[in-house]
């Protein structure tokens, strides 16, 4: 087979500073130097020796005086020397452990080196070095997997070896520093870089970047995310980039945060050639060519996609045979679609839950066929993006306006177009136009999906359409809160005691029924019908729950169903008159997610949902009702929350029906306190309780009397 | 590459991979046998566990590990991996074997020792480089309808450790099978106090014991209450060789110890040195200890090195000198470092071995080597306030236990891991174990005082002290130190939300006290809308204000064990000041309960527009089973129900709630 070359325009080193980010590697916050330069330590000014009292956050175990962390490039693609450079200044030596000793991971391969150096100076000055003569080493594995020539030629298969570093003597007012050189042969082209550490606030940080001196193959892009009051740098002449920021929070843990990007200062190093070398399959597609500057910055790897996608995707007759198969009989654009979906969607699952020996010798797929061929062939390795050339194909062929569609994740970083790097751009799935919308398909999921979804991380920001030499950006909304919907009824009845009985249905549809399918789905069924029987929100603790079915594990595109029988001793609380109970049997003892009354980082939900529940609960003929009350409504657009309450006095039932709906995904910390303060009152509303009076004892009866 | 090469280097590599061959010889009975009642409705049985032990002369030790799972289900391949955990040290794998047999047991692919992987082992986030982990995985590859089976063969020095077996319970199992042979001339002895386990019968060889168990279920499944502690059918075997030089009382473990750790103990110039230092502004003895202890605890970090590559090494500490150098050391370390402080001053101190964390793990009437820690102990004296640990050692008098690796745990208390149990002093003077001392419920308690008025409109300002002692306190404390100030607001807003919706103006401070074990918590706050209206004038006040849920998970597990329950006590006062103009429409009447671990009583009053409400509940602790333990957890639920009553007032100030239809 003939290789060909796709030339990209070239791109001039870019540098933005705005918010974004990939998660590659988290470097632990070390500083560094030229390797050449590895024993040379700063002078310790006399003035950090006496500091007694950390600067930034109060009670602070230690502060990071400086971080610096220094990226040498010259010989990228080949090699990358990274030095950290850190410097602590430790308050609290029995709470900072985890900086007292640290460790680095050799790969096992001789190209790949760490070398760690330590100083601790204590507060009346005197220091001691720990080099390589302190350094614990251990094989931490030898994998055994190589069962061929390999093995024997290795006698064991690579090793993972790590290099310990445990600092002794140190007290409180000691500084202490650290300088770790990395080298690493044929480093990521990727790399991202979190500079701050949960519980230890930093002073100064800064990053320089000796970038590839291949410019003729190589381009870099260095984005700085979240750098706040920093300075990103590019010295041309001197071909570096330098970042540099201070006073810089440690990072806390806080309910319903987003991607580390949106609070931490990360940056990422990113390289692209600008030239790649493309192995057709179909020999069907002719090579792109080069792509013209003027398309627009993303056009490149849209083209590259594209041409992958016609090439990996290029319908064979039994693509179309099989196209006409699922559509037979179908005339709606959507039920075509959907079957299409459900079609590649349950190839995919077969083919990852094919039992049975992997083949020694694994090959490379000829064609859409080998994909299809998931019993005849195991030795065709099939990467899931395989799934979605099968999916682009055949909704080709049933007459679809498709493409696909290459997508952000929000787990990691907020996409900004700005930032022109694959990396952001990491996810697959296919668009395609029903009417005049957009509609999406990600048929190649471990969590099956219905048709119109896609994993929410990759929902609510924009999408890159694979178009040839064009750049086109469609926008990816989130799934609707009306389509991710947790329903709950229930018929229960509560005796003089107190104790409720009864049975309940929840269902989950939408984004909050993907991962609860694929966590139940995974699990056998007795420990599957512990974990299901958790989803009602009971206190398994008092709360006696039995599944009694479990419905639409395999099918996305029904609401998954969970059904159970309960009994809560204690639920209604007895007095000497009186029976107390929440009608929202399965919200009472919930609470507010959002305790505390500080926030520091912005919240970020994963996707918008709603909730109703409808619930009757009889109680003991001999109790009335004493002055009802339904709590007031926390009505919204955004965010919407009602019960309403009634009581049927013939069969001495209460009703209840709750809905919750909630279309937010991010919000300022500034807001924070509207916020909780709205989900206080949800919380206090779905905690209302409803008091019953002994007939006997009711003013009316004693009136009567 | 020359033409011979390359056949040789094909060669070579044909004979390593995987190759199809008949299943081993000993597997092929198994084979045959019927299984379809042990695996109905299960995802794979275990056809073998066996272990074949074979005590050599020069305290050499030969060990062949076999065992086999057929594969019933898709879910049950992931039983398809089999491991060897060693101590690399003084354990050396002389073959490691594993196959895959179809399911007509036809045909095995066979994978060498180089095919296994060898890891270093990890609990939680730490390496532990001198145990490792040889194992083979073939749960990717392996059909539903094969058998997994896999053969480890070890020789490894004896030790002072005996041979451990466990029946295995995961899966249902065909066959399994212990059997071991004395060293020549030696005899073999045994231990067991779970039922489950076989009598022995004579095997083949000369003095050799034998303990099949056929044909048994699973009884894995169910969730463990929290502090279970699991009674495995566990078999302890020993060899007792023709001189007779094993472990066989506990004095004779005490003196072993005592010689390895010994001579760790004297102290070093700069240990001296370091010692005089920390006591140079004290002079009664106790406070002089005290500023050791605290030294050793907080100064010195925990970090477990070994160096000597032998079977005693677990039990070597670090030269007391080294430890005070390096400021970090293991729980071994620690011990020693303290009591070679003690005795540089001219104190007494000794080193005791304990089980930390189960307090059933050492059996009395088993002398073995079977201790997971080490903690130090002090001689007690007149001056020993009373609550203190002391333990009577016998010839080595009254001594007082304290745990230098606890970083929380101050001087005068044991740490909850450590008590319940036995321990042992290594020194060639004791005579046998001492008993951990268990502290009583007045010693753990916490004592809540509330101060609390309501408004009109339900408003509630509250404050509150609580003062906790002894291990409550050590724990409570710890949670909070781990946490600077502002991040342990988060912590008690997140408390409070059980009664208050609607939390306003949270103001805290504590203190802590450590030479009498005691953190002071004080707190206000003010919660609108606290009482909660009904519709029309009625309003229901929790009058216990701070309330915390402590439930007890139900016993889900099949497997045999106890829950290790701890003594406390918890009182709490409240005195709540209703609103000018209220009326008082129900207090909740007064409650008790007992059961025979633990005493609830709640008392409400009303004195005037205040009500006061008293509440004191004792847990005795102790080892529960599993009926006490269902019986104290439906006890604990029913205090908590009692707790939840509410006071129903009428207040003046009308309803703003909705009416319902």
């Amino acid at each position: 087979m003939r290789s060909h070359f796709f030339r990209a325009a070239r791109p001039s080193c870019a540098f933005s500073t705005a918010a974004l980010s990939l998660t590659a590697f988290l470097v632990s916050g070390f500083a560094l130097r030229g390797a050449s330069k590895a024993s040379s330590w700063q002078p310790i000014a006399a003035a950090e020796l006496a500091e007694t009292a950390p600067k930034l956050e109060p009670e602070a175990p230690a502060e990071a005086l400086f971080v610096n962390i220094e990226i040498d490039d010259n010989a990228f693609p080949f090699e990358r020397t990274t030095t950290e450079y850190i410097r602590y200044k430790i308050f609290r030596p029995d709470k900072v452990e985890h900086i007292t000793r640290i460790s680095g991971i050799d790969n096992g391969s001789s190209d790949n080196k760490i070398e760690l150096r330590a100083r601790l100076t204590l507060p009346d000055g005197t220091s001691r070095e720990f080099g390589q003569e302190s350094i614990k080493e251990r094989t931490l594995a030898r994998q055994g997997k190589e069962s061929g020539l390999l093995a024997w030629l290795s006698s064991g298969g690579p090793e993972v070896k790590e290099k310990f570093l445990a600092i002794s003597g140190v007290e409180a007012g000691a500084v202490l520093e650290y300088r770790i050189i990395r080298r690493l042969a044929n480093p990521p082209a990727i790399s991202a870089f979190v500079v701050q550490r949960e519980g230890i606030p930093l002073r100064q940080a800064s990053y320089l970047c000796r970038i590839s001196r291949d410019d003729d193959q190589w381009g870099n892009r260095t984005f700085a995310l979240n750098l706040g009051g920093g300075k990103l740098t590019e010295d041309k002449k001197k071909r570096t980039i330098t970042v540099t920021a201070e006073n810089l929070p440690s990072i806390i843990r806080e309910p319903f945060v987003g991607p580390a990007t949106d609070y931490a200062l990360t940056i990422v190093n990113s390289y692209e050639r600008y030239e790649r070398l493309l192995l057709p399959r179909s020999g069907k597609i002719p090579m792109p060519g080069t792509v013209d500057p003027k398309s627009g910055p993303w056009a490149v790897h849209s083209t590259l996609i594209n041409w992958i996608e016609r090439d990996r995707g290029y319908v064979t007759p039994r693509v179309k045979q099989l196209a006409a198969e699922i559509t037979m009989d179908l005339a709606d654009p959507e039920a075509r679609a959907r079957a299409i979906h459900t079609r590649v969607q349950n190839l995919y699952q077969q083919h990852r839950r094919r039992s049975g020996p992997r083949p020694a010798e694994r090959v490379q797929p000829q064609s859409l066929d080998d994909i299809m061929d998931v019993e005849k062939k195991p030795e065709v390795i099939r990467f899931s993006q395989e799934f979605v050339w099968l999916a682009v194909a055949l909704y080709r062929t049933a007459g679809f306006e498709c493409h696909t569609v290459m997508l952000p994740d929000r787990t990691l970083c907020r996409f900004n177009p700005q930032f022109v790097s694959p990396a952001f751009l990491a996810n697959f799935a296919v668009t395609l136009k029903i009417g005049d919308q957009w509609r999406f398909s990600s048929p190649h999921t471990v969590n099956r999906l219905p048709f119109g979804l896609l994993p929410w991380e990759q929902e609510a920001q924009a999408g890159l359409l694979a178009l040839e030499k064009k750049q086109q950006f469609i926008k990816v909304p989130a799934t609707r809160a009306e389509q991710s919907v947790i329903s709950s009824t229930g018929k229960f009845s509560v005796d003089a005691e107190g104790v409720l009985t009864g049975e309940c249905t929840r269902t989950f549809t939408g984004q909050a029924a993907v991962a609860l399918r694929g966590e139940l789905r995974r699990l056998q069924k007795t420990r599957r019908e512990e974990v299901a029987a958790t989803k009602f929100g009971l206190d398994a603790k008092v709360v006696d729950v039995k599944m009694t079915k479990i419905d639409a594990l395999d099918d996305a595109e029904k609401p998954l169903l969970l059904s159970a029988k309960i009994r809560w001793p204690g639920f209604a609380t007895r007095t000497k008159n009186r029976l107390l109970l929440h009608p929202e049997v399965f919200r009472a003892e919930a609470g507010s997610p959002f305790t505390a009354t500080e926030r520091r980082h912005p919240i970020h939900f994963p996707y918008p949902w709603q909730e109703h529940d409808r619930l009757q609960i009889q109680v003991p003929a001999e109790f009335e009702p004493e002055s009802p009350s339904a709590p007031a409504p926390n009505p919204g657009e955004i965010l919407n929350h009602e019960v309403k309450l009634s009581y049927d006095r013939a069969n001495h039932t209460l009703h209840g029906e709750r809905s919750f709906t909630s279309h937010l995904l991010d919000v300022a910390p500034d807001r924070y306190p509207v916020l909780k303060t709205w989900y206080d009152r949800v919380a206090r509303a779905d905690q209302h309780e409803i008091v019953f009076l002994r007939k006997a004892e009711t003013p009316a009866a004693e009136a009567a009397k | 590459m020359p033409p011979c090469l390359r056949w040789l280097v094909a060669l070579l590599a044909l004979a390593t991979v995987a190759v199809a061959k008949p299943p081993p010889d000993w597997l092929k009975p198994l084979l045959a046998e019927d299984i379809a009642a042990l695996g109905r409705g299960k995802i794979a049985v275990r056809l073998l566990d066996s272990s074949d032990v074979r005590h050599l002369p020069d305290n050499r030790v030969r060990r062949v590990n076999r065992g086999a799972i057929k594969i019933l289900t898709d879910t049950g391949r992931q039983r398809a991996a089999c491991s060897y955990q060693f101590n690399a040290d003084i354990e050396k794998i002389l073959a490691a074997r594993a196959w895959i047999v179809s399911a007509d047991g036809k045909k095995a692919d066979e994978f060498s020792i180089r095919a296994f992987t060898d890891t270093a082992m990890k609990i939680g986030n730490v390496f532990w480089p001198q145990q490792r982990v040889l194992g083979y995985r073939a749960t990717t590859e392996i059909p539903v309808g094969s058998v997994f089976a896999w053969e480890f063969e070890v020789e490894s020095q004896t030790g002072i450790s005996d041979l451990g077996w466990i029946f295995p319970t995961d899966l249902s199992t065909l066959l399994s099978v212990l059997e071991v042979a004395p060293s020549p001339g030696g005899r073999l002895v045994w231990h067991s106090a779970h039922a489950q386990i076989p009598a022995p019968v004579p095997g083949p060889a000369p003095g050799s014991l034998r303990w099949v168990n056929r044909r048994y279920p699973s009884s894995v499944g169910g969730e463990r209450p929290s502090g279970f502690l699991l009674a495995s059918p566990t078999l302890s075997v020993r060899n007792i060789p023709a001189d007779n030089s094993a472990i066989q009382t506990w004095p004779d473990m005490a003196g072993l110890a005592a010689t390895i750790i010994e001579p760790r103990i004297p102290a070093s110039a700069a240990v001296k040195a370091k010692a005089e230092a920390l006591v140079a502004d004290k002079t009664a003895r106790w406070e002089r200890i005290r500023a050791l202890s605290e030294f050793v605890q907080k100064e010195i970090s925990y970090l477990a090195v070994v160096v000597d590559p032998d079977y005693l090494a677990g039990y070597r500490p670090h030269a007391a000198g080294e430890v005070l150098q390096n400021r970090h050391g293991d729980c071994k370390d620690k011990a020693t470092l303290l009591v070679s402080m003690l005795r540089a001053l001219g104190d007494e101190g000794h080193v005791v071995l304990v089980f930390s964390g189960n307090p059933k793990a050492v059996e009395p009437n088993w002398p073995s080597a079977r201790f997971n820690h080490a903690i130090a102990a002090i001689r007690a004296d007149d001056a020993v306030p009373t609550g203190w640990p002391v333990v009577d050692a016998g010839p080595l008098g009254r001594l007082v236990l304290f745990d230098p690796t606890d970083s929380h745990t101050p001087l005068g208390i044991l740490s909850a891991g450590d008590q319940g149990g036995y321990g042992l002093v290594a020194s060639p003077r004791s005579t046998g174990l001492i008993t951990l001392p268990i502290a009583d419920p007045e010693t753990n308690r916490i004592e809540t005082n509330i101060n609390a008025s309501l408004r009109a409109d339900g408003t509630l300002s509250a404050a509150i002290e609580e003062i906790s002692r002894g291990s409550i306190a050590i724990t409570l404390h710890a949670a909070r130190e781990s946490l600077r100030a502002e991040r342990f607001t988060p912590v008690l807003e997140a408390r409070l939300r059980d009664t208050v919706s609607f939390l306003e103006n949270l103001q805290w401070q504590d203190n802590w006290d450590a030479p009498d074990a005691r953190w002071t918590l004080t707190f206000d706050f003010t919660a609108k809308r606290y009482a909660r209206r009904t519709g029309g004038s009625l309003m229901l006040i929790s009058p216990q204000v701070v309330f915390s849920k402590v439930r007890l998970s139900p016993w889900k597990t099949k497997q045999d064990g106890v829950v290790w329950s701890g003594p406390n006590l918890q009182r709490k006062t409240v005195r709540l000041m209703l609103p000018a103009g209220a009326t008082i429409e129900e207090l909740p009447e007064n409650w008790s309960f007992s059961v025979p671990t633990a005493t609830c009583r709640l008392q409400y009053q009303r004195k005037g527009n205040v009500v006061l409400y008293d509440y004191e509940m004792t847990q005795r602790g102790g080892f529960l089973d599993q009926p006490a333990y269902e019986a104290l957890r439906d006890f604990m639920q029913k205090a908590q129900d009692a707790e939840r009553r509410p006071v129903l007032i009428r207040a003046p100030e009308a309803d703003s709630a909705a009416p319902t239809k």
